[in-house]
């Protein structure tokens, strides 16, 4: 397992990061505008400054050194320094930012999952019936939703009209942690970004567990005189898991894609906001830091799943 | 204003007439949220900073030599008074004494000198230099030839005096930026400064001290207890970061006070029986601006075709419902230099239009669009990330066009890439906005020599008179000059102005000590931002 | 008895191709043919859009702004006076062709990275698929979000966007599709008499591999019209004042809006929903009629 893990580290992630950072580095260098255009307009501008700040920027410098020094800084466990007028480490503004995102992404997944695995259960034992009709249908209507519109209704419903929930933020200053506090900012953005997972979830679930149903040991199970629900919680359910577990390591990804839309909905505080303004700002360093984080959580959830999935699975064996 | 050119003028410590704030008896205590949509960078120090987000912490922790008030007259801050020599070029402060930073020295000449000569230093990162690049000797210090910057002399502990190399009219104007404390920073290498961590834990002078700043969240500052003016009477003032949407929300759930709001929110936030809505003509204006290096929009007459073809009065009745000025020089209504008078308004009248395009000698070809020799005009339109009422006006411009016969390709860009066209000169028209300084000097953007004259007007009546204007100390003369320049302008129309901008903000009523008659700065200002004060029975 | 039926038919023409067994399975499945129907009417209006309503999508009038429906704007008016009915309708032009084109640009490289990967095979297999991981393992909406700041906001920027960010997807089933049958006996035999590379390719494997690609392809178009959607809301989808159902959204994204102009936001967010759930309903229609094996 370990050699496998460590196997996976070095011939696929850093591979696969350093692709992906070149292919972003390349995009954003080619992009039109450069990091200080934030200087137009500044009364009485001289025009060395402008230059001068370029310099300092390394901005003079050729393309493919500036992705080589960012890498070489990197080893040394340096994000560098973000171009915009404070100039802070974009180690600091990751930090800042990280464990928001994190908890806002953790806890969508925990709701797509632990509402998507029971209810697609649920959905699967009562095949043809009318309650699995309704929750397929619902299914397909939380994948149609685009998830900005689905917040934006909540938002509308829940904060506006009932007044019952912060609309957006995450705590104040001043204001004591509490769990239920963290709730009342969280729920809204969760159940957003949640949405989609719960949906595709439960069809997966569904479909799974049909699967497996079907197979001859569980026929063997039955014939053997056990009860329907010790066959399907004992037997079925576990190995219909197997292959949920799989998809988790595909939606990370998309749960980040998701997460930058619902931080700007909610105002929430972490790196999705961050991106976008440091792309409009062509900040460099902040954008190549926060894909580079996206990059190695991703590659961390994927991870996660398989050795969820071995462990789950007996037959699978890494090595 | 009484005529004196070249005279001492002393201004004594009065307070400054502030003249619709409430007469109630303050109360002490109380935390007041207000909101705002972009977080700042963190960059709040005020030699360094280039945000606007930034400064509006900045204001709070530090004072200045001078500040601005209500009518944009500058005023004592720290500076008791000051005087200008009788040839106009030396400009002395005398400071209050007993001033304390946050951290409870003594501000002290020392700290202006450093404050103003870090901004002369040769390793220096920030963006002011153009500002004191006229004191003299500033320019030697810069370049390295010499460690002292003559303009600059410290009297006693409580005089400084610059010196200027020539006369420079808006030169009371650079001081509004905040005094740093040199018993910090002296020690710091200037190149370094941009990443010391002072900048994310300042002290100043000013009535709030900093607390904590959380990127995309919120900004804390306390009330500094020895301030050196009345007050501050609030123990807390927050800065929360939110979404613009969420905006009338907010303040419906009293999690913030104040918030700058757009005119679409106006019956959403008049609603709230708590929470009053306030507007101002504040001191930015938008318009249209043509590459005059192209031949076909040289001519006066062209601009002037589009001001009467673009219906601005629907503008600002319809889309921006009634919250905006129509511009028609470069000039906002708010300056002490604004004038109407001589200045043609370009009502809206596309028959002028067209007869302005047949004097001009254009002719409409097949598809009835200008065309003259071997131009036409059709071109390319470069607006940015638009809010929606921008997104409608450029519509309304394109529809507009093609009723008068020029055809428009409307280019949205972000606002970098848009940047990067204007400045590489790669452009046919686009359109923007300009916020100014108080100081109404058009030199920054006007001149032909200046960076930021995108439209590539050269002109040089205009130059002399832009010239003449931030040499002339008297104001009386001043506004005469540029009430000259306004006409030129409005004549000429190098750019095609469009909307004096008005801001609208709403208020919790709790709020107490805001003006609520605001002029250009709105219903609080830096001057008076220790007066603001919350009842104790709603704090 | 059925199925009965069914042996004899298959038995009379049992060279049946696997189209036509897909053909008799989805015809069977009620909710795909709803989708497919719906999907019909979507395309019908999306193309005859200019002949239906007698206004313009993008010429504004402000003396109408904000109108409730009436008998002249069925659907009401939005903030710039234009009728929301034939934006909705034009909308569902670019929406529509933002899902087909942005799908057809992925199924054209998923096809010829996807073929080459699989037959090759070996390094030139390994370099496509590690290539196929960068795109995979990574969020979509920030490649998106760089990618739009290099090429600037145009709706074929979008279609291009959209189209190359998802290829990796069908890339790796095609793969998997051409491993599998290049396994098989035919596809062995075709190589044992000699054939070539190019022709075992178009002739055996491709039209083999298509159905689950089609599925795919579908259900591409469903996510296509989603994710446009999503660009518009940071800004960086179809660019105003052309309409698609992403950027009418969005438009209409704010409370005052939601709270008193529901006209406004109401007719794209149905027609973005109801054009996605019969899309997934058809592409889940077609992969049990096409390739069962593959639910889910």
């Amino acid at each position: 397992m370990m050699t496998y893990l460590i196997r996976r580290v070095l011939f696929q992630g850093v591979p696969v990061l350093i692709g992906f950072t070149f292919l972003v580095f390349l995009m954003i260098n080619f992009a039109p505008g450069d990091p200080v255009t934030h200087l137009r307009g500044v009364p009485d501008l001289d025009p060395r400054v402008i230059e001068d700040r370029k310099t300092q920027l390394g901005l003079d410098r050729p393309l493919v050194v500036r992705y080589f020094d960012w890498v070489g800084e990197l080893l040394q466990g340096n994000l560098g320094r973000s171009f915009d007028s404070a100039r802070r480490p974009v180690a600091d503004l990751i930090r800042e930012r990280l464990p928001v995102t994190i908890l806002l992404s953790v806890s969508s997944i925990i709701i797509g999952w632990g509402i998507g695995i029971p209810v697609g259960i649920y959905s699967a034992r009562r095949q043809y019936t009318l309650s699995d009709y309704s929750i397929t249908f619902l299914a397909f209507v939380g994948v149609s939703v685009p998830n900005f519109f689905f917040g934006m209704v909540l938002l509308y419903i829940f904060a506006l009209i009932l007044n019952v929930l912060p609309a957006g933020g995450y705590f104040s200053p001043g204001e004591e942690f509490s769990f239920l506090g963290m709730l009342s900012y969280l729920v809204m953005p969760a159940f957003t970004l949640g949405l989609a997972s719960i949906a595709s979830i439960t069809r997966y679930m569904r479909s799974s567990l049909l699967e497996v149903i079907r197979q001859d040991y569980l026929r063997t199970a039955r014939a053997k005189g056990l009860r329907e629900r010790v066959v399907i919680y004992k037997h079925a359910l576990r190995n219909a898991l197997i292959p949920i577990l799989t998809l988790m390591g595909f939606m990370v990804p998309i749960i980040f894609s998701g997460a930058v839309i619902t931080e700007q909905v909610f105002s929430w505080p972490g790196l999705g906001r961050m991106v976008i303004d440091a792309t409009h700002q062509r900040n460099y360093p902040v954008m190549m830091g926060i894909n580079l984080m996206f990059g190695i959580l991703t590659f961390l959830g994927n991870v996660v799943a398989d050795v969820a999935y071995a462990i789950a699975d007996p037959r699978i064996r890494y090595d | 204003m009484k005529k004196l050119v070249l005279v001492l003028l002393i201004m004594a410590l009065v307070l400054p007439a502030t003249a619709a704030i409430a007469q109630e008896e303050p109360e002490k205590g109380g935390t007041f949220h207000r909101g705002m949509v972009i977080s700042p960078r963190g960059m709040f120090n005020p030699i360094l900073y280039t945000e606007a987000y930034d400064a509006d912490v900045i204001v709070a922790v530090f004072d200045s030599l001078v500040t601005v008030n209500r009518e944009l007259e500058i005023v004592p801050q720290i500076a008791e008074s000051w005087e200008f020599s009788e040839d106009g070029r030396t400009l002395t402060f005398y400071l209050k004494e007993g001033v304390k930073f946050h951290d409870g020295v003594e501000l002290t000449a020392e700290d202006v000198k450093y404050t103003f000569k870090t901004i002369m230093h040769p390793h220096y990162t920030g963006v002011r230099f153009g500002d004191f690049a006229l004191v003299k000797g500033a320019e030697a210090y810069k370049e390295g030839e010499v460690d002292y910057v003559e303009g600059i002399e410290i009297i006693d502990d409580y005089t400084i005096s610059f010196t200027t190399e020539e006369v420079y009219a808006p030169f009371l104007n650079e001081f509004t930026y905040g005094i740093l404390p040199s018993h910090i920073l002296e020690d710091v290498p200037v190149a370094e400064l941009e990443a010391h961590d002072f900048n994310q834990n300042p002290i100043g002078a000013g009535p709030f001290k900093f607390v904590e700043f959380r990127p995309d969240q919120y900004v804390v500052l306390d009330g500094f207890e020895d301030y050196h003016q009345e007050g501050p009477y609030l123990d807390r003032m927050v800065y929360h970061i939110l979404d613009d949407e969420a905006r009338p929300v907010w303040l419906r759930q009293g999690r913030i006070d104040y918030v700058g709001i757009s005119s679409e929110q106006v019956p959403m936030v008049e609603a709230l029986d708590f929470v009053d809505v306030f507007d101002y003509e504040a001191l930015s204006y938008t318009y249209i601006c043509f590459n005059l290096r192209q031949e076909r929009f040289d001519d006066p007459r062209i601009r002037q075709a589009v001001a009467y073809g673009y219906d601005r009065q629907t503008v600002k009745d319809i889309i921006l419902d009634g919250y905006g000025v129509i511009a028609n020089a470069p000039m906002p209504t708010a300056s002490w230099a604004y004038t109407d008078e001589g200045i043609n308004e370009y009502p809206f009248n596309p028959d002028r239009s067209i007869e302005l395009m047949e004097e001009a000698g254009w002719e409409r070809g097949a598809d009835g669009v200008w065309e003259k020799d071997d131009m036409r005009m059709e071109f390319e339109f470069i607006y940015t990330e638009a809010t929606r009422a921008q997104e409608q006006m450029m519509m309304l411009f394109q529809q507009n066009m093609e009723d008068i016969g020029f055809k428009v390709h409307l280019r949205p860009m972000e606002f970098s890439a848009a940047v990067d066209r204007i400045d590489a000169r790669e452009f046919d028209a686009f359109t923007l906005g300009w916020s100014l300084g108080v100081d109404p000097d058009p030199y920054g953007i006007w001149h032909s020599t200046s960076m930021w004259n995108d439209a590539g007007w050269v002109n040089e009546r205009s130059d002399e008179l832009i010239e003449t204007g931030r040499t002339t100390v008297d104001m009386d003369e001043r506004a005469e000059i540029y009430a000259e320049w306004q006409r030129l302008m409005n004549e000429e129309l190098p750019n095609v102005f469009l909307m004096y901008s008005v801001s609208i903000v709403a208020a919790n009523e709790r709020l107490k000590g805001i003006d609520d008659d605001p002029g250009a700065q709105g219903i609080f200002w830096t001057e008076i931002l220790h007066k603001l004060w919350i009842p104790a029975d709603r704090q | 008895m059925a199925e009965n039926n069914e042996e004899r038919v298959l038995s009379r023409r049992n060279i049946e191709s696997p189209w036509a067994v897909g053909w008799r399975r989805f015809k069977k499945n009620r909710i795909a043919l709803l989708g497919a129907i719906f999907l019909l009417i979507f395309v019908f209006l999306a193309i005859f859009a200019p002949y239906l309503t007698p206004h313009s999508p993008t010429r504004a009038d402000f003396l109408k702004r904000n109108e409730a429906p009436s008998s002249e704007h069925w659907l009401g008016t939005d903030e710039m006076g234009r009728d929301i009915l034939t934006r909705t309708l034009h909308g569902g032009r670019i929406s529509l062709s933002v899902g087909l084109v942005s799908v057809s640009i992925t199924m054209f490289i998923a096809l010829i990275l996807g073929s080459i990967a699989g037959y090759a095979g070996g390094f030139t297999d390994t370099i496509i698929m590690r290539l196929a991981d960068i795109f995979l393992s990574f969020p979509f909406l920030i490649l998106a979000i760089t990618a739009s700041a290099l090429l600037g906001p145009s709706i074929y920027n979008v279609m291009i966007i959209l189209g190359v960010i998802s290829w990796p997807g069908p890339c790796r089933l095609l793969r998997a599709e051409f491993l599998k049958l290049k396994s098989q006996d035919f596809i062995q035999a075709a190589v044992a008499l000699g054939g070539g590379h190019r022709r075992i390719v178009l002739i055996h494997l491709l039209p083999n591999a298509i159905p689950p690609l089609l599925v795919a392809a579908t259900l591409g178009v469903a996510s296509a019209i989603i994710g446009e959607a999503g660009l518009s809301f940071l800004g960086l989808g179809v660019p105003p004042p052309a309409p698609s159902w992403g950027n009418m959204l969005n438009s209409a994204r704010a409370l005052h809006i939601m709270e008193g102009m529901p006209w406004m936001w109401l007719p794209p967010g149905i027609a973005i929903f109801l054009a996605v759930l019969s899309i997934n309903f058809l592409g889940d229609g077609l992969r049990d009629a096409l390739d069962p094996k593959q639910e889910g």
